[in-house]
């Protein structure tokens, strides 16, 4: 892939990121706690772990955050999205490093749904200067793992398709 | 078409694991008896209100205004609620009634934390300061 293409492909992502997170804020979280998201967005950070690398994703996430928070949201939700975003970018990239192959795109968007949920819940205890975060933290860990299934099964649906397209050196 | 990896079923067991000890650690730390229970509510970090939740026959509706937005609380009965608020989510009214110590009720956006508070029975060291017999 050339570097121009590279510009573009990442563009995409970086789009349908945004389109997911603002599509995402429509759609209300069965879940009573400040900070539960349903994530959709990551399926395109999972995405680009496997096609692109660290700085890379890196910028894909930071972008996003930055766009969605212009687009749909407030400054203080670009705080929550950012630190969330980053922790769990940060978790899924270790985890990859560590595994590699032994570990299924599942199980990364779970590791990647459940440390976006801490990240912003961890920011949330700073701003409201309260840390009675251990009391959400079940919820967090199980709806952490159902939207993480949702995703990692999206992004290996995707995955699938584009390892077809020669272009990608996924 | 689906790989599941057997690394994705132990991380998700582990996690489940995770949620049912953390689950343990609060269900065990709500069973302690209580004499004394307080609702401290902070607005913009700062302590608003504490009203006694011992009494449980008497009810009260107050609305709360900080420079976020406006919320209405309302204590029924020894237990307190957020019955309505004009953020965008509205979670905080979704998570209904508390009344145990430990237990909260959080709008993030305004910033308004309402915690119930109280003293152990046989428990010297209380978290509420100034309290006078």
């Amino acid at each position: 892939m050339s570097k121009n293409q590279k510009i573009v492909y990442i563009s995409l992502l970086i789009a349908q990121a945004l389109i997911l997170g603002l599509i995402e804020k429509m759609i209300p979280v069965p879940f009573v706690c400040p900070g539960a998201k349903l994530g959709l967005s990551n399926i395109v950070t999972v995405v680009a772990l496997y096609s692109f690398n660290f700085t890379e994703v890196l910028t894909i996430v930071v972008l996003r955050v930055i766009l969605l928070s212009i687009f749909g949201g407030s400054l203080s939700s670009f705080f929550y999205s950012l630190s969330g975003g980053i922790l769990s970018f940060l978790a899924m990239f270790i985890l990859l490093k560590l595994l590699h192959d032994k570990v299924g795109t599942i199980g990364v968007s779970v590791v990647g749904a459940v440390f976006h949920n801490i990240g912003q819940v961890m920011i949330a205890s700073l701003v409201i200067q309260n840390i009675k975060m251990v009391y959400y933290l079940p919820i967090l860990l199980i709806a952490g793992i159902g939207t993480g299934i949702f995703v990692g099964l999206t992004a290996q649906l995707l995955l699938t398709h584009l390892r077809k397209l020669s272009i990608m050196n996924i | 078409m689906m790989r599941v990896r057997k690394t994705d079923g132990i991380i998700i067991i582990l996690f489940i694991l995770a949620a049912t000890i953390f689950y343990g650690i609060n269900r065990y730390n709500d069973n302690n008896l209580y004499n004394e229970k307080y609702a401290m509510i902070y607005s913009d970090n700062k302590l608003y209100k504490k009203i006694d939740l011992s009494n449980n026959d008497f009810t009260e509706k107050f609305q709360i205004d900080n420079r976020y937005g406006k919320n209405t609380v309302e204590i029924i009965n020894g237990d307190i609620r957020m019955i309505d608020s004009n953020c965008q989510d509205k979670i905080c009214v979704k998570s209904g009634l508390i009344n145990k110590p430990g237990q909260s009720i959080i709008c993030l956006p305004h910033k308004l934390v309402i915690e119930v508070v109280g003293n152990k029975i046989g428990d010297k060291n209380t978290k509420i300061d100034g309290v006078s017999y």
